[in-house]
């Protein structure tokens, strides 16, 4: 039924082939790409699109094609990956204070209401320029900055079934706390849940991309679109190749995950529909 | 009403409570000693001692969180560790600037997206409807720093119509602070505007196809009416929301853009304390756009509260 529904969303179908053709470049980068996105080639800085390099070189003479597509993995891990973290605790933190409400409800709920109380690229901001540059602090700090989003609707889901008949009933014959949400809970909350973390995927590659353009995400000389567009920004008027290609990738790349998430939503719960 | 309001802004004081905390414990991220990663490893002990004790590093934790909460209760965040001038201060004389950026921002996107939503509503599934639903879903997917970049590339480097950065305010020269405006504005708008001409195309149509709505047209009152008179009122309290969401994103993106810009805002002086490592500054700008965010946002739930009188506390 969901599968027949999903494959007639045009939407869904749409970003589902970016978001396959996006893992398909990263996990193929290497062999696919026409130069080492990291070698140096002072004779060919600055070149324009041509058919030696498809979308010019930078100026280190690097080949941007091949930069561009190696930054795919390094963008789609981060956005994963930090998804998956923020996902994880906050299914966690929303679940317990969903099920155990009270003052640990209480608790919990002001430690997300704080954290989605910052803009989220600031606290990323914040965070990144204490905790240092790297991929591993970025999905640490975007992990972070995602728990309240998802444990808010976990929370929600929680609330809206504790108290159900047959809830009660598996309270009753014997179901532990953990059995109890693990079994009956979280699966009432996955249609919210998947979309949202579709979408926080796009959210988190957009964010990524802004703190390494900023110089507080991944180190140079690794490809990141976020460092390209870095690098792009000094070379605007003599080489604007080096600003528009990794730019174009971050918006095909949030593009798809956005369309996938809009589709999904669509075909989920179309009462979350806006 | 007057009870809403208050308990409204009473709830504000547990999350400012919680965040003035995390804010505070940034400064105890940093990998090993702060002091040293502030003066680097060849500092004389003397020195690492003195900026320790000017950061209050050498008081217990808890002791050292009361005094920065007391100070900011008076509004002292402190001082510079590269200027001594008070932090305060620094943010005081650059937040209108950031303010400046976002409200110009905001009100460019509402200009674009209320009647962009409202024409997708009324001509449902039509080709206009299409083509701006279609421009919604690009807009939202381009970074808005990228956006800046080909702006420049376009208004200023081949029309030459507008200059490529640098800032003059629009109190102190109107229609040349206009000019520096533009450009910083449209790149943080087109995404809110997308946002939001979703949000009220979807609110619109919900309301269109109200009862209400259904007798109005059968009695012949004008469409044009209807829709301007009865749909929007009722249909912009969940525009407000998403309004109010976005906020942070503006603010978010505000300070990125004004590093692009070289607007003399909160984010740039955001980024000379990184550079810097002056961790007060950096703690200060952050408590405080976070501090505007959170009251905007209240401001956006009492605006709410007018837009839909169902919307109170007191009716749980």
């Amino acid at each position: 039924m969901f599968a027949k529904r999903f494959f007639r969303n045009k939407l869904s179908l749409f970003g589902l082939a970016i978001v396959i053709i996006l893992v398909l470049v990263s996990f193929l980068a290497q062999h696919v790409q026409p130069h080492n996105p990291l070698k140096i080639s002072i004779s060919t800085r600055t070149q324009a699109p041509s058919k030696s390099h498809y979308f010019g070189t930078d100026h280190f003479g690097r080949d941007i094609f091949s930069r561009v597509l190696s930054g795919a993995k390094i963008s789609l891990t981060v956005g994963i990956v930090s998804v998956a973290l923020g996902a994880f605790i906050g299914i966690i933190l929303g679940s317990i204070a969903g099920y155990f409400g009270g003052w640990i409800d209480y608790v919990i709920t002001l430690i997300m209401d704080a954290i989605i109380s910052f803009p989220a690229t600031l606290l990323a901001i914040g965070l990144m320029s204490v905790m240092g540059l790297g991929v591993t602090n970025i999905i640490i700090a975007l992990g972070f900055i995602g728990i309240p989003h998802y444990g808010r609707i976990v929370r929600g889901a929680v609330l809206s079934i504790r108290e159900k008949e047959y809830v009660e009933a598996a309270r009753a014959s014997g179901s532990g706390h953990l059995k109890l949400i693990l079994i009956h809970v979280l699966p009432n909350a996955m249609a919210p849940l998947i979309v949202v973390t579709t979408i926080g995927v796009a959210n988190a590659i957009l964010i990524e991309a802004a703190l390494s353009f900023l110089g507080l995400g991944v180190p140079p000389p690794a490809p990141s679109w976020g460092n390209m567009l870095a690098d792009g920004r000094n070379f605007l008027i003599q080489a604007p190749w080096m600003t528009i290609f990794p730019g174009l990738a971050i918006s095909f790349t949030v593009l798809g995950f956005n369309t996938l998430g809009d589709g999904l939503r669509d075909v989920l719960d179309p009462k979350l529909k806006q | 009403m007057k009870k809403y309001v208050i308990r409204r802004l009473v709830s504000v004081i547990p999350v400012l409570w919680l965040v003035s905390v995390l804010v505070f414990g940034l400064i105890h991220l940093v990998p090993g000693d702060p002091v040293l990663v502030i003066l680097g490893t060849t500092a004389e002990k003397d020195q690492i001692e003195a900026m320790r004790h000017k950061l209050s590093l050498d008081r217990p934790v808890l002791v050292q969180y009361g005094n920065w909460v007391a100070g900011l209760l008076r509004g002292d965040l402190g001082h510079s560790i590269i200027s001594d001038e008070p932090v305060m201060e620094m943010i005081l004389r650059r937040m209108p600037v950031t303010l400046t950026v976002a409200a110009a921002a905001l009100l460019l996107s509402l200009f674009i997206s209320i009647p962009t939503g409202i024409l997708s509503a009324v001509r449902h599934n039509t080709y206009t409807d299409y083509v701006f639903m279609g421009l919604v879903i690009l807009a939202v997917s381009m970074p808005s720093f990228w956006l800046a970049l080909l702006f420049i590339l376009l208004f200023s480097v081949e029309l030459k119509l507008l200059p490529m950065m640098g800032y003059v305010s629009i109190f102190t020269d109107f229609w040349e602070g206009l000019r520096y405006l533009v450009l910083p504005a449209m790149s943080l708008a087109f995404i809110l505007a997308a946002l939001v001409a979703r949000m009220t195309r979807s609110s619109m149509l919900e309301v269109l196809r109200e009862d209400y709505i259904v007798t109005a047209l059968s009695k012949g009152t004008p469409r044009r009416f209807i829709v301007f008179k009865h749909a929007l009122k009722n249909a912009f309290a969940p525009v407000l929301t998403i309004i109010g969401f976005q906020i942070g994103f503006l603010l978010g993106g505000t300070v990125v853009i004004e590093d692009i810009y070289s607007i003399p805002g909160v984010g740039r002086l955001i980024f000379t304390a990184i550079t810097n490592r002056d961790y007060p500054v950096v703690q200060g700008c952050i408590l405080m756009v976070t501090i505007v965010y959170v009251f905007v946002n209240a401001a956006v739930d009492l605006a709410y509260a007018y837009f839909d009188p169902r919307v109170s506390f007191d009716k749980k």
